[in-house]
């Protein structure tokens, strides 16, 4: 079976109906989108794994039960589960997080994670870890947004669906987001290169 | 439709969201109007930056799913 022109929704039916294999190429097709969009959120390697992990497994139960209902959007699916995992972490975590959520706003309101020192961090060479610093300082909301678009790949549509926002909330939070981290980056002086 | 575009238009312009009528109406206003095309440009380049963040899960990771995935597959067959 050649699976780089079947959609997500058939791999999804063959899946169900036993091919395994279809399940590592949905992993496969993914991973990398879904596995960036969850470190970006939590910024630890280890919980992300541990989250990855977690969100497939959760996919696994919930098409063994018949229960995926969402055939044409795969990834917003994945993502969902993968934010709510990430959610479920910081509760539970001994990490201080205020979430408010009660009108959609600031799920991840404040994140009081171990100290970290971010000018020995911004004098890195490496510019991908660099940039990830630089995601870190914006707002909950914004870096919510601009993961969920940059790097899940969801839609301005299904960002406001899955954050509960109006979708011109959730293009305003994206626009801040881009602009702050161009300030950031200019007030750093980074070489754009 | 109207050329006045804002900057949240030239955010979903540059993230392939306009309709093939937007896009071209952008296109030509970003000719002649210069501080929308400034601010086209500073997204472009922020993007190119953030495009520069790639990360990968361990193979470990997706072997363990993997794994899950195929037990469950017996243990569901066997309960059949």
């Amino acid at each position: 079976m050649k699976f780089n022109h079947i959609s997500d929704r058939e791999l999804l039916q063959h899946y169900v109906q036993g091919n395994e294999a279809c399940l590592e190429m949905l992993i496969k097709r993914h991973k990398n989108k879904v596995f960036t969009s969850i470190y970006l959120i939590v910024q630890d390697r280890y919980i992300a794994e541990d989250i990855f992990q977690e969100t497939f497994i959760k996919v696994v139960q919930v098409m063994r039960s018949g229960k995926y209902k969402e055939e044409d959007k795969f990834v917003p699916w994945v993502m969902r589960i993968a934010r709510n995992m990430a959610i479920d972490y910081f509760r539970k975590s001994k990490r201080n997080v205020m979430i408010t959520g009660e009108d959609g706003e600031d799920i991840f309101a404040r994140m009081e994670i171990a100290e970290m020192n971010r000018e020995e961090t911004l004098i890195s060479n490496q510019t991908n870890k660099t940039v990830r610093q630089l995601i870190e300082m914006l707002p909950e909301e914004q870096k919510m947004v601009l993961v969920l678009r940059q790097y899940a790949g969801l839609s301005f549509k299904e960002i406001a669906a899955m954050t509960d926002v109006s979708i011109n909330t959730a293009l305003g939070r994206m626009r801040y987001a881009l602009t702050n981290l161009r300030k950031l980056i200019m007030e750093k002086e980074l070489n754009l290169q | 439709m109207s050329n006045t575009f804002t900057e949240t238009d030239i955010l979903r312009y540059l993230y392939g969201e306009t309709t093939p009528a937007e896009n071209k109406a952008i296109a030509e206003e970003l000719k002649k109007n210069i501080n929308l095309r400034s601010y086209y440009d500073r997204m472009v380049e922020t993007q190119k930056e953030l495009e520069k963040v790639f990360e990968e899960p361990d193979p470990t990771s997706v072997n363990i799913i993997l794994e899950y995935s195929q037990a469950t597959h017996h243990d569901s067959l066997e309960h059949h």
